[in-house]
């Protein structure tokens, strides 16, 4: 936009706007930070140095915090757990979605838009409606407060999320490929196989990352499905928020634990955000 | 086309596997070895918890929060190094307790051997049959150390855990609704300690304002604190909700009103944001020095004396709620732990609930969270009660209790009283007009 | 590419039925672990389902559920409370939002960065967002407070404490998280106009106004629905945040649909009442989304 050559006086009212963008841009910067760094400071204080009335800035700062959310919490624990049932998930999604989404993509299948719209409604469904009955079912299947509840719960919102974005990444692929594949000799299995898949790995990595996001922040699921063994770290956050006991110090640096991997793997995915977030932007 | 179909039915195959393997490993759950136990072991130290339980796996469901989370673990961690089980704790929030609890114990294969059964629940567990009587094992001098019966709890309290006429529940953490005082402003500005709800009111008034401090805080966030003040300020008119069966409103219109007049009147002395305020942050706006009064749970108020969170350490005296000077009261707030009915290690879980509720332990207990044990002798600990600075307020406030509600229909009851008690501090109701949803609320108590 | 008529029919027939095989294990995944629950959810909504009697069985109560859920004052009471909180929070989003990805879409240097930070707060968990605004909001200790007391307002602002406050509090805390979201995605929209457009109207001397209006607005169009259809979406069944925030007070100021329904089936354990309110807002949200859906199809970007 700004490549464009342009008369002097027109560019100094530019460049005014020009600035003035980056400023809102700024404000906005610290608005969305702030209460981030907030939390993330007052993780390393301790209560004293919280409970003011005026921003503290110099105090002396303390590992305490976080040396009780890993020692008697036992946060190590519910790091461990959301990593497995995060990549469980992922993992279970991926295996049923991809070929799904690869069908709705490309093969002549029937009702295409309606399967597409059964995966958009099943993403409107609140997790109140399903949690019951799923406890209900998992406790038949003996698998309340296994690993296996939670990964299939949390399938229940990754599986259309990938779905969603394979399909719309399956469809920017060029079909010539895959038809150079049959002529090459290969089956239709063989060219989602061994051409449409390897193609769309990066897209499928993104998915991947969305829905360990997904997974890692979910609460509802987590906390009726599991027990003291499985319990992942939302819950455990969460044990800070009663209304029984306040710990801003600890319960800060519990946070923090809780999204240092998540941010990471955010900015590795940023690119692909979007197109999870709108469901492949339902097609955009 | 042929290895196409063939690949088709691989990844069929290969996902119908994975879903078996997913039943198949889900199925095998830990069973619990019984072996290397014997339940009548006499203990290895003074005090210490009776029987051996090597290999034992037990799991204890509570709601979570510290001190009293982590106090219990190192209750349990000694268990655990005297008699060689293994008691793990499982703390959720205590918002989803119930439901957790419920779930779990309707799947009848639950994993739960102890648990904290808060009063409103109690009912609705014994009832459905959850919960292992304990009866014959408070009876066997083999289990208890010497001297040790039911005698040896509070009557008043041990009896909230009876559900016809059988004895399910040991309590603990003893605590009710006391006013705290800061002596230091007291003094300064020339006032005795409260004696009535009108004292407090007028000190209130008068201190409002002075050293950075509002003249009263206490929780006004509709988590069960509110109902659990009001409780407290019925029964020092010696009224409450309901009847001895639990069937039929008895609140008294006078006394409702003198009770909701006070708590408008006092939130008007009250720091901004008392409407979202929980036990803690009325505590926590206390312990900081931003309130010369305070009414709150006496385990909250164990902040104030905790130098690590108070900034007023020491400056603080403690009265009971009296409308008329003399005649105190207050709600009894408890604890009840449980046995699950579906335990397969009851002895176990007997041996850990004597063990924790009596006065050593509960000595421990105190001191770390300024709460009170259910056992008389707790009472006869001087080196202990010398040092729970609201002893006395505590002890004549509960000279005159109603235990905190164990209705089923509670729940939904309370939150209706919270948000009439809300509604009259915002001025969006009138005292009147909340009294009468009170009473509209407690025609709930027959659902 | 050519093909033979001959394999282009094995090669369609060998479509079809791989693509059955692929359907059928996860529709299967799907209705066992999405629609055979949400069956028994509308099952359990015709149950009286007290849960604190779970031995004492259900009895069956028809439509009673439903009756009751149009005549309960505290459904029309949260359904108000949810609009507001919809229309304000979608809206301010909405309105920033936009603001916001045009001044991105004018950057030239750190766009990447800026964009890589813009998107922190929505990969937080709705429970630790929860967390950091009760602490920032606090009256006596929060970080807001503590700033106002600098400009000389002392005692704080009763943020949550208060019925005029606690709604567009809540609003304030969902606005921080989602207007992220917003940017993002009308960021990529702007991305996606044709930069022949905007020549061409530079050329006829359109001013920055003329622009906007004639060419980016219509341009992300269908942008602005879909952040409209997945934020309704959102926005109408939360919970999470208010429940740790406010629990629906005070009062029942800030009291959402989605926490009623969760306060009925997890804090007063009606289980089957609780189903009939989740039943209302599927359909509900049902209905809006097929609103927007239906929009967006009209401008066919949906297919």
């Amino acid at each position: 936009m700004t490549a464009i050559p342009q008369p002097k006086r027109k560019r100094a009212r530019r460049d005014a706007w020009v600035i003035a963008c980056y400023v809102v841009i700024a404000i906005f910067l610290v608005w969305v930070l702030v209460p981030v760094i907030t939390v993330a400071v007052n993780s390393f204080k301790v209560p004293s140095a919280i409970f003011t009335s005026t921003p503290q800035l110099s105090f002396t700062p303390t590992l305490e915090n976080y040396a009780k959310v890993f020692g008697e919490l036992n946060f190590a624990q519910y790091l461990v757990n959301s990593v497995l049932v995060a990549f469980g998930s992922t993992a279970l999604s991926l295996i049923f979605g991809v070929p799904f989404a690869y069908a709705l993509a490309r093969l002549p299948i029937r009702g295409r838009e309606w399967w597409a719209r059964i995966i958009l409604f099943s993403r409107m469904v609140p997790a109140v409606a399903l949690v019951v009955p799923m406890f209900v079912l998992f406790n038949q299947l003996h698998l309340t407060g296994t690993y296996w509840a939670l990964i299939l719960a949390h399938t229940t919102f990754n599986l259309p999320i990938v779905i969603w974005m394979m399909r719309s990444f399956f469809e920017e692929l060029p079909p010539e490929l895959e038809e150079a594949a049959l002529v090459d000799g290969a089956g239709r299995f063989g060219a989602f196989w061994r051409v449409a898949v390897p193609l769309a790995s990066p897209g499928m990595a993104a998915t991947a990352v969305l829905c360990i996001i997904f997974s890692w922040n979910e609460f509802l699921f987590a906390l009726v499905l599991s027990n003291q063994d499985t319990e992942t770290v939302p819950v455990g956050v969460s044990s800070f928020i009663g209304s029984v006991s306040i710990d801003w110090g600890g319960s800060s640096a519990a946070a923090i634990v809780a999204i240092i991997p998540i941010f990471i793997l955010g900015f590795a995915a940023q690119r692909f955000l979007v197109r999870g977030l709108t469901f492949g932007g339902v097609k955009g | 086309m042929f290895a196409t179909q063939h690949r088709g039915r691989v990844v069929l195959t290969a996902a119908a596997l994975s879903i078996g393997a997913l039943l198949l490993t889900s199925c095998s759950t830990s069973g619990t070895s019984t072996s290397g136990a014997n339940p009548d072991t006499k203990p290895k130290s003074a005090d210490g918890p009776y029987g051996t339980f090597t290999g034992e796996k037990l799991t204890l469901s509570r709601w979570a929060g510290d001190p009293w989370t982590a106090g219990q673990q190192t209750a349990a961690d000694d268990w655990n190094k005297a008699t060689g089980g293994k008691l793990t704790i499982s703390a959720v929030p205590y918002e989803n307790l119930h439901d957790k609890q419920a779930l779990t114990l309707s799947s009848g294969n639950s994993s739960y051997d102890i648990m904290y059964v808060h009063p409103s629940w109690f009912g609705e567990f014994a009832k459905a049959g959850y919960l292992a009587p304990i009866t014959k094992d408070l009876a066997d001098p083999k289990r208890n150390p010497a001297g040790f019966s039911a005698a040896s709890y509070l009557p008043s309290v041990l009896s909230q855990g009876v559900y016809k006429g059988t004895q399910y529940c040991l309590p603990d953490f003893v605590s009710t609704i006391v006013v705290g005082y800061r002596t230091d402003l007291f003094e300064s500005a020339g006032l005795s300690a409260p004696k009535t709800t009108g004292d407090i009111l007028k000190d209130a008034a008068i201190l409002n304002g002075k050293d950075g401090a509002a003249g009263i805080v206490m929780p006004g966030k509709a988590t069960g604190a509110v109902a659990d003040v009001f409780g407290s300020l019925l029964t020092a008119q010696s009224n409450w909700w309901y009847d001895a069966a639990g069937t039929k409103d008895t609140l008294s219109t006078g006394a409702a009103t003198k009770a909701l007049n006070f708590y408008t009147q006092a939130s008007k002395f009250a720091p901004t944001g008392l409407l979202n305020m929980a036990v803690d942050d009325a505590a926590t706006v206390a312990a900081q020095g931003k309130a010369a009064m305070v009414v709150d749970t006496t385990p909250s108020l164990s902040a104030l004396e905790d130098p690590a969170k108070s900034k007023t350490v020491g400056k603080w005296a403690y009265v009971p709620l009296s409308f008329t000077a003399g005649k105190p009261g207050g709600e009894l707030i408890y604890w009840n732990w449980c046995i699950a009915a579906s335990s397969k290690n009851k002895d176990a879980a007997y041996s850990f609930l004597q063990y924790y509720t009596d006065t050593a332990q509960q000595a421990k207990v105190a001191l770390a969270a300024s709460t009170l044990g259910a056992t008389k002798s707790f009472y006869a600990d001087k080196e202990v009660t010398s040092k729970l600075p609201f002893l006395d307020a505590v002890n004549s406030a509960l000279s005159n209790a109603n235990p905190q509600p164990s209705l089923a229909s509670w729940p939904a009851i309370q939150t209706a009283i919270e948000v009439a008690v809300q509604n009259s501090i915002q001025g969006k109701e009138t005292v009147a007009q909340s009294v009468a949803d009170m009473h509209t609320a407690l025609k709930g108590l027959n659902n | 590419m050519t093909m033979s008529y001959r394999s282009r029919a094995t090669w369609d027939r060998g479509g079809r039925r791989l693509g059955r095989g692929m359907i059928a294990v996860p529709a299967i995944l799907l209705v066992v672990l999405i629609f055979g629950p949400l069956v028994y959810s509308i099952v359990l909504s015709l149950y009286k389902w007290q849960i604190t009697d779970i031995n004492s069985g259900k009895p069956f109560v028809g439509l009673d559920n439903y009756v009751r859920l149009f005549t309960d004052p505290q459904v029309l009471n949260a359904v108000l409370n949810t609009i507001e909180y919809v229309v304000g929070s979608v809206g301010i989003e909405l309105v920033l939002g936009f603001i916001i990805a045009s001044a991105l879409f004018e950057m030239t240097k750190g766009r990447k960065l800026a964009n890589s930070l813009i998107l922190l707060p929505m990969i937080i968990a709705p429970v630790i967002t929860a967390l950091i605004w009760r602490y920032m909001l606090d009256p006596q200790f929060g970080l807001v407070s503590q700033v106002l007391a600098l400009f000389g307002v002392k005692g704080g602002v009763p943020f949550f404490g208060s019925s005029q406050f606690a709604l567009p509090s809540l609003m304030l805390v969902d606005i921080w998280q989602w207007t992220p979201f917003v940017v993002l995605i009308l960021h990529a929209g702007m991305l996606g106009i044709s930069e022949e457009q905007f020549e061409a109207a530079r050329i006829d001397g359109a001013g920055r106004w003329r622009i906007l209006r004639s060419i980016v607005i219509p341009g992300i169009a269908p942008q602005i629905l879909l952040v409209l259809l997945f934020r309704t979406m959102d926005t109408y069944r939360i919970f999470d945040t208010v429940f740790v925030l406010t629990r629906g007070g005070p009062g029942t100021s800030t009291e959402t649909i989605g926490l009623y329904t969760y306060q009925t089936g997890f804090s007063f354990f009606n289980l089957g009442y609780a189903m009939t309110l989740s039943v209302f807002i599927l359909v509900t949200v049902a209905i809006i989304s097929g609103f927007y859906l239906r929009l967006l199809r009209r401008r066919e970007v949906f297919q």
